[in-house]
């Protein structure tokens, strides 16, 4: 039984991405009363893109070693999983928290799993406030304050 | 001479305080971006880019090129130090440079790397004082098709010299097209691909793909595998040995030449300028065993041509508008953020400007040589800053800096879905350079293509007719059918084999 390396999956989702792409296309006029229209190259580099793929797809089936690097197992996926779901959350929490309440928890966890928890807290507070000093009073971004006004 | 008095007009911008802080701030952030593992050039110079918003574009643009070629400079104090390449481009230095440590040489593979880059550095800028006007006077000939064949080269180049694959090269280079593409058509004022949605009517931002696809994916690499520093070796002693000097300054001389020449090719990166240096390197010495054991040319010559491609990078972005590699499509990104366009009418346009930046190289350039040499210790303790510690601070450093450019949290979840993207990109081999490179040059390839097809009476042809464009479409055909036809020989690059030595 032969399982498919993940170059024919990567394969699939590019072909799927430019066959939407270049059924979107189709939406736009492909020549205007100047020459080419603005659907004329979304539909030629998604046709191109949509052939690649099929090469693609061929390429990684017929290869017999894989190219690039292994996908992360165990610890190594686990690592990586956690710092996108922890951006994920200090994304969903920054207009709820506010920026500052929600960087503190943000660096905070992301730093207890190395130090003490006294000394995680107190280095996510002193860099979440010079951000916001930085960011906030000296560049004037206005930094989103959610429930507690801050 | 008219030169000259440009030059001198331009060391008046770089020296005024404002611009020289600007530029001892830029080069200092290159030497920390170099010197930390786990942060390369172009995730550092995105993360700072919104920093620049406030300022005038030559500072700027001062400090953000300074960034770039600061770079160079701090990432082999790591290789030599610790063994770990603080940025690509040092990962050859590492060989020889790691071995003349564990020698006790440390001190003496800082020291000629130090020289080696501030010659190849300076030289660069002096073939980008003088090159540069006669090249942009050159370009301004250009028409659309001209423009149009000169991109398609300069991709099809970077596709041909860096990746395995010729497929997947092309796959990453038309995925960043589609992506450019998104939102609104500065042709026609079309809205394009929005999927009904406000926030993408003026598109994806550049800030927020690059420090997606470069910054993000890189700490995600970087979480995968525990990251353990060993302790630094010592450093005394940095000049080489009497004897050695001649056989140093000979390597330093042709990592110039390369490096220089290299940095001219749209595409190819800094990567190429050190391996084939060292590759080089290797072929004229007389006895090439003793490379790998602490070789000093197999330091001298990859650290030098990796800085006089830096510098020779800003020749075809100052003169064509086409950047050569993916940091300096970032600095391409921050012109037009400042609403500058680099290209041949640059130096008609904003000549105080032009000088004022490559002034400013030279003055960054010898800040770099006094950080590199009395300096070295002060910055092998950074390197040893770890890396649990650093990488929370640049991630929130990325979120503040994207959410900065449009106040919008959307951008940031942009830009982590990017960071993902580029991290599975980098482990199906694709290559994120020409993903970026399209995606900056994305609405340059689209509006010379249309503008060419709207003047042509005979379609497609209209970029073999003319002399100019006939040369570059037909070079770019060439390498596009050499490099698919070594791929499907099955042969390894030369590029690819050399790296595995």
């Amino acid at each position: 039984m032969m399982t498919w390396n993940k170059g024919v999956w990567a394969g699939i989702v590019f072909a799927l991405f430019a066959l939407t792409f270049f059924f979107l296309s189709l939406e736009f006029p492909y020549s205007s009363p100047l020459g080419p229209g603005p659907g004329f190259l979304p539909l030629w580099i998604s046709g191109l893109m949509l052939v690649l793929s099929v090469f693609y797809i061929a390429e990684s089936i017929k290869s017999k070693e894989e190219a690039g690097e292994p996908m992360p197992r165990g610890a190594g996926l686990r690592g990586v999983l956690f710092v996108v779901l922890s951006l994920i959350c200090y994304l969903i929490l920054i207009p709820i928290l506010g920026f500052l309440a929600a960087s503190v928890l943000f660096l905070f966890t992301l730093f207890v799993r190395e130090t003490k928890w006294y000394s995680s807290l107190g280095a996510a507070l002193a860099v979440s406030f010079s951000l916001v000093w930085l960011f906030g009073s000296v560049l004037k971004v206005d930094l989103p304050s959610g429930i507690f006004g801050l | 001479m008219e030169t000259l008095g440009l030059l001198l007009g331009g060391f008046e911008h770089a020296l005024t305080l404002w611009n020289l802080f600007y530029c001892l701030v830029g080069v200092s952030i290159g030497m920390l971006v170099g010197v930390l593992p786990g942060l390369g050039p172009v995730a550092g110079t995105a993360l700072l880019i919104p920093l620049t918003f406030g300022m005038e574009p030559i500072s700027a643009i001062i400090m953000l090129s300074g960034i770039f070629y600061g770079s160079m400079y701090g990432g082999t104090i790591t290789s030599v130090l610790l063994n770990t390449p603080g940025e690509s481009a040092s990962v050859i230095t590492c060989i020889d440079g790691y071995q003349m440590a564990r020698q006790g040489r440390a001190g003496t593979a800082l020291g000629v790397a130090a020289i080696g880059s501030f010659i190849g550095g300076v030289a660069a800028i002096i073939g980008l004082t003088f090159l540069g006007p006669p090249l942009a006077e050159f370009a301004l000939r250009f028409g659309p098709p001209e423009y149009f064949s000169l991109l398609v080269l300069g991709l099809l180049m970077l596709i041909g010299l860096m990746g395995k694959s010729v497929i997947r090269g092309l796959i990453a280079a038309s995925f960043g097209l589609i992506l450019s593409l998104i939102g609104m058509d500065p042709v026609s004022g079309a809205i394009r691909f929005t999927f009904g949605r406000l926030e993408l009517m003026e598109g994806l931002d550049f800030v927020v793909v690059a420090m997606g696809l470069f910054g993000i994916s890189e700490i995600l690499s970087n979480a995968e595998n525990q990251m353990k520093l060993e302790k630094p070796a010592k450093i005394h002693k940095l000049l080489p040995e009497k004897e050695e000097w001649g056989p140093t300054l000979k390597s330093i001389a042709r990592g110039t030449g390369l490096g220089f020449l290299i940095g001219l090719i749209p595409g190819a990166n800094s990567v190429i300028a050190s391996i084939l240096s060292y590759s080089l390197e290797r072929k004229v010495a007389k006895d090439p065993s003793r490379f790998g054991k602490g070789a000093i040319e197999g330091v001298a010559g990859p650290e030098t041509a990796n800085n006089a491609h830096s510098g020779a990078a800003m020749i075809p972005l100052f003169t064509l508008g086409i950047p050569s590699s993916p940091t300096v499509a970032v600095i391409l990104g921050a012109f037009i953020m400042h609403g500058l366009t680099p290209g041949p009418a640059l130096y008609q346009n904003n000549p105080d400007f032009v000088w004022g930046v490559i002034a400013s190289m030279f003055i960054g350039n010898l800040i770099l040589l006094i950080f590199n040499l009395p300096l070295a210790r002060v910055w092998a303790k950074v390197a040893m800053v770890p890396y649990q510690f650093l990488y929370p601070l640049i991630l929130i450093i990325a979120v503040l800096g994207v959410y900065s450019i449009r106040s919008s949290l959307w951008d940031v979840g942009f830009m982590i879905f990017f960071g993902v993207v580029g991290y599975l990109m980098k482990k199906l081999d694709l290559p994120l350079a020409a993903t970026v490179l399209t995606f900056v040059l994305g609405s340059q390839i689209e509006s010379t293509l249309l503008q060419s097809l709207a003047t042509s009476h005979n379609g497609l042809l209209i970029f073999f007719e003319r002399p100019i464009s006939g040369t570059l479409i037909s070079l770019a055909i060439v390498i596009l059918v050499v490099s698919l036809i070594s791929g499907w020989k099955k042969r390894r690059s030369a590029l690819a084999s050399d790296f595995e030595l």
